[in-house]
């Protein structure tokens, strides 16, 4: 980035009203705009965001206009693969060369990767038809997109394309994170914007206001507040945390003995609930996104007459975005709408000395980000390793986990991949190789879009994703025309999702003694341990 | 999990009782209803072990939704232990005659109790090899047990250097590097006995006395690794079990499809009855 760059990241509205004076002699906004943004260029009808992708980064639109779609077209859309396909795949895995690991068929990679290096970007033929077909929303100078996805982590909401030529400025969210760390209109700004362009929509999805009309659904998302809390990299350093001092590292976002005036909803992220037990804390439970931190508490509290004191705390675990409802807009409009059993009960009621344990290593080692985490219960397993050849059976005779991981008495969590709720992996893949499938909730990797960067596997938490060295289809390594070193692949668990059966692994134990469970509720895993 | 009569298991039982009594009972009402007693049963016999080597099948198409594994096996545990009741039934609780017979009851009954001590085995594996030391993948092992032996052989180089003592270098040549050196005790570790690891631990103990400080606190690390590697052997011992067994189990059972064919195609030859 050249000063000249920089000066003109500086004019544009977004940026000029940022007082730089705000900002520490350390960490000037200059600096952090020369480290964290680029300036891009993209031709008329090239694909800048793709629905159902993790960005970390927000464009401002410095010239030229783009469209958001906001139904995404044909070509754009990435489903799941057809029964056809997996059924083919089925075929291809089993009566496949059992000898030969890790092969791939060299020709789908010159497809993808001839020509120039712009013929490698998305590009759609005919976008004047899809804008006057369908809805969309055209942006121009000043403009910013992409925040959201950016700053709460989830999946991109619209494809964005360049209309006419376009210049842009990306930022990547170390960048939007210290700029909304210094200064404050910024953050507002973008708080606002989320508020304005998305809160209603996605608390509109959530079960706890499925029972809400949509002008309810506004007054709650206008009348709350935004906030974040805890670290956003938690991910890079979740292996060098103490475990014994995680929990005093997690920043507080409501206080045991503090008034009950507003519920906790979490928008993204995870909060770890304890109690005060003697002078320690003591963790009861966790919440993640979608649901609700206080709510059992007020209606108890209500319906043994007035608002009380908060009975736990709730800390941050991670990074974690929460929307603070006030107590009367829940007891007024959320409470009435709830269906009996919606609360989960909460998780002392049963805390035993085992299910304490179990309840603690979940929750210190952030294992309640997986959405399909394999947990084996060593009281079963014999080691026959069935779930290993299945899944090697499945996957280029090369399997995707490591029968081995951290335990608890007889609970392991295996090193295969969680598709987390918070899918860390997925920020900053360079290529959109690595990317969530959201009818099945899969994170997966396009073999043929990856470029073995390792972004993924350095990023995952749990040290899930491997990097494997391929070979053609006669068994040979595949080395670097350039560098003549071997060419390597991210490769990961994708819960088999383009074979008709589901996760191998699972269906393969002869012992019950393995399962892809959503660690969404304690209660489940307690339950199938004690079954 | 905690009781062995499981629901499960009772159920699994009182199906597997069930279809062994009117296995009996046909095979009784045969002659009456002028049938073959021994033709039924062994037909039964036939589709039951077809049936059985099909689990073998279901573990190499893992890509397609033939059902779970665990439903797979508690099917074959049952209709092994019925097979064991029809093979009885077809063999009218006499001993076999022909050589070919003979290899087929024998190769028969090898399977049947492979099976079983793999029942047992699956039984008693999880809680013994939870037992004592981390679960570490097979394959693993040696790659550990190498790494446990360079460890040791560093510290004992260093006690000659820093503690100036020459009895650790003694122990370690005559009693730690052959123990460190391959998997030990297989059968101790098999029958959980702990006398050879008292006796490692004593031996060990027993030259404290002749050391320097420096000298046992490098004795203590070179004891936590002796047990570290005692430990992988026993993790070995059970986790060869899990493995090998099945090297008898699955050959045995492939085995006896040819000698069944031959067995079927001879007595349709030679007139029914004779085994």
């Amino acid at each position: 980035m050249s000063e000249a760059d920089i000066a003109l990241i500086l004019a544009q509205p977004f940026f000029a009203q940022i007082d730089t004076q705000a900002f520490p002699a350390q960490m000037p906004l200059a600096d952090i705009l020369s480290h964290d943004s680029r300036i891009v260029r993209y031709e008329p009808g090239e694909v800048i965001i793709r629905r159902g992708d993790y960005g970390n980064s927000l464009f401002a639109v410095v010239e030229g206009t783009v469209r958001v779609l906001l139904q995404s077209p044909r070509g754009l859309q990435r489903r799941a693969p057809g029964q056809w396909r997996r059924w083919s795949r089925a075929f291809a895995s089993t009566f496949g060369s059992r000898r030969r690991v890790e092969n791939r068929d060299l020709a789908r990679y010159q497809i993808q990767t001839g020509g120039t290096p712009r013929a490698a970007y998305t590009r759609i033929r005919d976008l004047d038809r899809i804008v006057a077909e369908t809805q969309t929303v055209p942006l121009g100078q000043g403009e910013i997109f992409g925040e959201i996805a950016a700053l709460t982590r989830q999946a991109r909401s619209a494809d964005v394309v360049a209309e006419t030529p376009v210049t842009a400025v990306e930022i990547r969210w170390q960048g939007i994170r210290d700029i909304r760390r210094f200064a404050r209109p910024v953050r507002d700004q973008l708080n606002d914007r989320y508020r304005d362009r998305t809160l209603a929509n996605t608390l509109a999805r959530e079960p706890l206001f499925a029972g809400l009309d949509a002008k309810v659904i506004e007054a709650i998302a206008s009348e709350s507040l935004i906030e974040t809390y805890g670290e956003e990299d938690w991910y890079l350093r979740l292996q060098k945390l103490d475990l014994a001092g995680r929990l005093e590292q997690e920043p507080v976002i409501v206080a045991e003995g503090h008034q009950l005036d507003d519920v906790l909803f979490i928008l993204s992220g995870f909060g770890r609930v304890t109690e005060t037990v003697e002078r320690g804390q003591r963790t009861i439970g966790y919440v993640r996104a979608g649901e609700a931190h206080g709510l059992r508490e007020l209606l108890e509290d209500l319906q043994s007459g007035g608002i009380g004191l908060r009975r736990t705390s709730l800390r941050a675990i991670g990074t974690v975005n929460v929307l603070r409802i006030p107590s009367t807009l829940v007891e007024h409009h959320i409470l009435p709408t709830l269906a009996p059993g919606q609360l989960r009960p909460q998780q002392k009621s049963r805390a035993g000395e085992d299910s304490q344990r179990r309840l603690d290593f979940i929750v210190d080692g952030r294992y309640m980000n997986g959405t399909a985490t394999m947990v084996i219960d060593l009281a079963r397993c014999t080691g026959c390793d069935d779930c290993v050849r299945a899944c090697a059976s499945a996957h280029d005779n090369n399997p995707r986990f490591v029968r081995h991981g951290h335990s608890e008495a007889n609970l392991m969590i295996a090193n295969a991949c969680m598709h987390c709720v918070d899918p860390v992996c997925l920020i900053g893949c360079p290529t959109g190789a690595i990317r969530r499938i959201e009818e099945t909730r899969t994170v997966a990797i396009n073999d043929a879009a990856c470029i073995g960067c390792q972004t993924c596997a350095n990023s995952c938490p749990y040290s899930n994703i491997r990097m494997v060295e391929i070979r053609d289809t006669a068994g040979k390594p595949v080395l670097d025309a350039d560098t003549n070193q071997p060419i390597i692949k991210a490769t990961k668990c994708d819960l088999c999702f383009d074979t008709p059966g589901g996760p191998s692994c699972e269906r393969a134990c002869p012992h019950d003694a393995l399962i892809r469970m959503d660690m969404q509720d304690p209660f489940s895993l307690l339950k199938w341990i004690e079954r | 999990m905690n009781s062995v009569l499981t629901r499960r298991r009772m159920i699994g039982l009182s199906a597997a009782a069930v279809l062994i009594a009117v296995l009996f009972y046909g095979a009784r009402l045969g002659p009456a209803a002028l049938a073959n007693s021994r033709e039924i049963t062994g037909w039964v016999l036939a589709g039951v072990s077809v049936f059985l080597l099909l689990f073998n099948v279901r573990k190499r198409i893992p890509a397609f939704p033939v059902g779970r594994g665990y439903y797979w096996l508690q099917l074959h545990i049952y209709l092994g232990l019925f097979s064991g009741a029809a093979f009885l039934a077809h063999s009218e609780w006499r001993l076999p005659t022909g050589v070919l017979d003979w290899c087929l009851w024998l190769v028969f009954a090898g399977v049947f109790v492979t099976g079983v001590f793999g029942i047992v085995l699956s039984r008693l594996v999880p809680s013994r090899l939870n037992a004592r030391g981390e679960r570490v993948i097979y394959e693993r092992i040696p790659a550990f047990r190498t790494q446990l032996a360079g460890e040791v052989e560093a510290l004992v180089l260093r006690a000659v250097q820093e503690a100036a003592s020459s009895t650790i270098a003694e122990l370690y040549v005559n009693r730690l590097l052959p123990f460190l050196s391959h998997s030990r005790n297989f059968w101790a570790h098999m029958l959980s006995a702990s006398d050879h690891r008292q006796a490692l631990q004593n031996e060990i103990h027993a030259v404290r006395r002749y050391l320097p400080a420096e000298g046992n606190a490098i004795l203590d690390e070179i004891e936590a690794r002796v047990l570290a590697k005692d430990d992988l052997d026993y993790q070995y011992t059970w986790q060869s079990l899990v493995k090998g067994w099945l090297l008898l189990h699955l050959p045995l059972s492939c085995a006896m499809i040819p000698l069944v064919v031959v067995h079927v195609v001879i007595n349709y030859a030679f007139g029914l009855g004779g085994m």
